[in-house]
């Protein structure tokens, strides 16, 4: 038994406990603290991951206390935790909840809110470390940070304490605006000590990304332009704009989709391995992708991007609405909700490996995958036993959602005589293999802050390079005439023009 | 709920009405972790890699019953993820029920249980013209997707080009459809317009006869008489001067795209006589139907194709003896007469369904044969 205890405690590491703090959401009578903060707190307290010594202090305009903070935290944790309430956990982690009402631009609010931080420090012994968490649409930031200016915050964290902020894209409308927001950030808080959240880094699949490239010795060899033929990224949903619509036709799917989350992807599949796994060494790996991502001119933009809006069609069995007649969409909207793009990565590993990304939403269903297609192998071999021109080519699909998991797709040989080939899976199912619920995003991204692991968090030079990227795509499209939307029925693949971008190389879009 | 896994039942299964396509996947999912979870388990159990998406439309549920059946006897050699939809669009509610089960089976000579996925929606009402919305989000990635059609070819063809829609390989059988002649040449427009493949289990059921025949043209004695057709003679089971015959039309087109004929020249005489013009000659081909038992109406009977070229004439007659399933071939040459009696395979639909997904999805061979076969059906209609 002793024996085996030394083995046990040597073998696995030790998680490290994050430091006593307070969490100050600015949001926190929003739809984000409902559905995701509060639950991925609650489910944090559950394994108890939370730190030791832990409270939540929540800022709104909506007026409240303390008490109907608690009761309404309790009903949201109930709808949206992935597991039950637990009334000894909820008990503990309620004692923890603290409200505090006032105008993000209002001083006097902001002075009740350090005295309630003060007094909560006493009560918890946060120790007078604060993550603050901006949920509140980017507007609100510049009253936020400006006002936070004013207290013991920022740049205060070099001493014994620390203050770090975490914020929700969008980050910045276009790359002045994410300039103009970056130097705002400074002016109050270190880099290091702003967490620029992309809940898409945050799920397990995307972080197995980098172990599956770099912790498998098979990999590596074959992950370049020799093997590689193409890489496909789709981000697809299913869904329409929702409540979102007068933020989303403001912003358009390749503000929305790509310049984030997909860049993050890309950046992720295409990065050289990166000299220690942690926040600094991965983002210098990153942002290299970034800075690699061929700029547009107007003539790649015509042929190398298709933007589409979706109209009325039937997603899943229900009739939906055309994007003109949702909520708080204006009716000539000419906003894309679909686009389509080839870029490349002029860098040693990629060049001339084409990166085939396409995003939209009310497409048939919800999936986002990245799906590297190797070279096809010579088929003289084979070739009288092929009814097909050309030998299907080996596949690897990471799937992040919905299914997380990983396939291979390989030819085999179908039993019997004659000799026939027959595409096959080999599939990794994430929650097959490890019966056990993964964290949410949230949960994991949340605790990384706690811990001050930036690593799954967005630096401004990679949100910079992102827009560099972006803004090259939008100046070719202001040059040229938009598309006549609705250009895609709802519940279909995207408009024509999508196939035809991929088409014209020779190459066709995965069917998911 | 999905039930907890039984095995004296060899199925999984979870039923609900009024359900979305949302709630459908989730159960899906549980159902692959429960027997991933008893994978490590001595029973070993395990869901099957799937290689394709069989997407069956059944008219009502003694159709879907039997397919289900049929699907699971293939599962051996052709492991799919099976989608069964029982669509009733007449109905006033828009609704989907939905059922789910895993049946396995203990693989011969294996001590591991393999498994597939069935789902079967029931849909009614408006929805049932826009199939392609529930089907999609239940296709497994990246996989062939085979439309198994098993009624007749509809009038109102929304709901086949719907399943048309998400297919790489649309599966018939011509002998249930209302017109078995007439109705393959809207087959072909419908493969041509959503640029699937197509195949036909009546086709398959006459495909042995097509292979006998080879066996004789391609190395045998009869190599050298293909391009000396003289005439063609095709019998078929049915009431005398009742209908035409798919198999005899799909055999004739068959015939023609062996010996190179071009049928765009061709002349009919009614439903069953046609003259095919060919280098100079006029080759005439006469279908006609007799009176046979145990076989069903439509099927071959016999065959007889005479030759005749400047060393002479011959003859080559394929027939079905008093058992259905024995062919006697005669050959007649200048050097004398030959007969074999030969088996024919079984017609059954499990047999004929793996023959059909033993070729690759979107193969043109089947629709190949259609626009061959289009001239000849399109004389008879004129």
């Amino acid at each position: 038994m002793t024996t085996q205890a030394a083995t046990f405690t040597t073998s696995v590491p030790l998680e490290r406990a994050p430091e006593a703090c307070c969490l100050v959401i600015f949001g926190a009578s929003g739809d984000l603290t409902h559905r995701m903060l509060l639950p991925a707190l609650y489910n944090l307290a559950l394994d108890r991951r939370l730190p030791p010594r832990f409270a939540v202090v929540g800022f709104a305009r909506t007026e409240s206390s303390d008490e109907q903070f608690r009761e309404e935290a309790r009903k949201s944790i109930e709808e949206f935790s992935r597991r039950p309430l637990d009334p000894a956990i909820w008990d503990s982690f309620a004692a923890g909840l603290f409200y505090v009402h006032g105008g993000y631009n209002d001083a006097t609010s902001h002075d009740r809110l350090t005295e309630t931080l003060q007094r909560v420090e006493q009560e918890r012994g946060t120790a007078g470390n604060h993550l603050f968490y901006l949920a509140v649409p980017p507007t609100a930031f510049d009253d936020i940070i400006q006002q936070l200016s004013r207290g013991p915050y920022g740049r205060s964290s070099e001493g014994a304490t620390w203050s770090r902020v975490i914020v929700e894209k969008p980050f910045g409308t276009d790359l002045t605006s994410a300039r103009d927001l970056n130097r705002m950030m400074h002016a109050v808080f270190r880099e290091d000590d702003i967490y620029r959240i992309d809940h898409y880094l945050g799920k397990e699949t995307v972080q197995n990304i980098l172990v599956f490239r770099f912790a498998n010795g098979i990999m590596e060899p074959i992950w370049n332009r020799r093997y590689v033929d193409h890489i496909q990224v789709t981000v697809a949903e299913s869904i329409g704009v929702g409540r979102r619509g007068s933020y989303y036709d403001e912003t358009g799917a390749l503000r929305d989709m790509v310049q984030n989350h997909m860049m993050q992807l890309i950046s992720l599949i295409a990065m050289e391995p990166p000299l220690a796994f942690n926040g600094r060494s991965v983002r210098n790996e990153k942002v290299k992708v970034l800075h690699a991502i061929r700029l547009m001119e107007e003539k790649d933009v015509r042929t190398a991007t298709a933007r589409g809006q979706y109209g009325r069609g039937w997603v899943a069995g229900e009739e939906v609405p055309g994007y003109r007649e949702e909520e708080e969409v204006a009716e000539r909207s000419t906003t894309e909700t679909f686009v389509a793009m080839r870029l490349f990565v002029d860098s040693w590993r990629w060049a001339d490996v084409p990166f085939y990304l396409r995003t939209g939403k009310r497409l048939p269903k919800r999936s986002t995958e990245i799906a590297v297609t190797f070279k096809r192998a010579p088929q003289l071999l084979f070739k009288e036993f092929m009814d097909a021109p050309e030998l299907d080519p080996n596949v690897l699909s990471i799937r992040i959602q919905p299914n997380e998991g990983i396939s291979l797709k390989f030819l085999t040989k179908v039993p019997g005589s004659p000799l026939r080939l027959r595409p096959a899976n080999m599939d990794f199912m994430y929650g097959a293999s490890f019966i056990m619920q993964a964290p949410s995003a949230y949960e994991t991204l949340l605790l990384d802050a706690f811990r001050g692991d930036a690593t799954l968090f967005t630096r401004s030079d990679e949100v910079e390079a992102a827009w560099t990227v972006t803004e090259s795509i939008l100046a070719g499209w202001a040059s040229i005439p938009p598309p006549k939307v609705p250009n895609y029925e709802a519940g279909t693949w995207g408009p024509p023009e999508a196939d035809e971008l991929i088409e014209r190389d020779g190459r066709q879009w995965r069917r998911l | 709920m999905a039930e907890a896994l039984d095995f004296e039942d060899r199925q999984l299964s979870w039923t609900d009405r009024a359900v979305d396509i949302d709630r459908i996947e989730a159960e899906l999912t549980k159902m692959r972790y429960i027997a991933a979870d008893e994978t490590d388990g001595s029973d070993g159990f395990a869901i099957r890699t799937s290689l394709v998406n069989m997407v069956v439309y059944a008219e009502d549920e003694d159709t879907a019953a039997q397919t289900s059946r049929v699907i699971e006897e293939l599962a051996g050699h052709h492991p799919s993820r099976a989608l069964i939809i029982v669509a009733t669009p007449t109905q006033d509610e828009s609704r989907v029920d939905a059922s789910l089960a895993a049946h396995w089976h203990l693989a011969p000579d294996m001590d591991q249980r393999v498994c597939c996925e069935e789902v079967t929606l029931h849909v009614s009402g408006r929805v049932a013209f826009h199939l392609h919305s529930l089907i999609v989000p239940l296709l497994i990635p990246d996989l062939p997707v085979v439309v198994w059609w098993t009624g007749a070819f509809p009038d109102d063809t929304h709901l086949i080009q719907e399943m048309c829609e998400v297919s790489d390989h649309l599966i018939i059988d011509s002998a249930r459809f209302g017109d078995q002649v007439g109705d393959l040449t809207r087959i072909g427009v419908l493969a041509e317009l959503h640029r699937c493949g197509v195949g036909d289990l009546n086709y398959e059921r006459m495909r042995p006869w097509c292979e006998l025949f080879e066996q004789y043209t391609e190395s045998g004695a009869l190599a050298p008489w293909l391009n000396a057709v003289t005439s063609v003679e095709i019998r078929y089971a049915d009431e005398w001067g009742r209908t035409t015959s798919g198999q005899a039309f799909l055999f004739l087109a068959w015939l023609a795209q062996q010996c190179g004929w071009d049928t765009r020249s061709v002349s009919a005489n009614g439903s069953n006589r046609l003259t095919i013009r060919q280098d100079e000659r006029n080759i005439p081909a006469y279908m006609s139907a007799v009176g046979y038992e145990g076989v069903e109406r439509g099927w071959l009977v016999s065959i007889k194709v005479a030759f005749e070229d400047n060393h002479g004439s011959a003859m080559f007659s394929m027939s079905r003896t008093g058992d259905p399933l024995h062919v006697t071939i005669r050959l007649e040459l200048p050097e004398g007469v030959r007969e074999d009696h030969v088996r024919i395979e079984s017609c059954d639909s499990p047999t004929v369904l793996m023959h059909q997904l033993d070729v690759a999805p979107h193969s043109g061979e089947f629709v190949r044969l259609l626009a061959v076969a289009n001239p000849l059906i399109l004389a008879t209609r004129a």
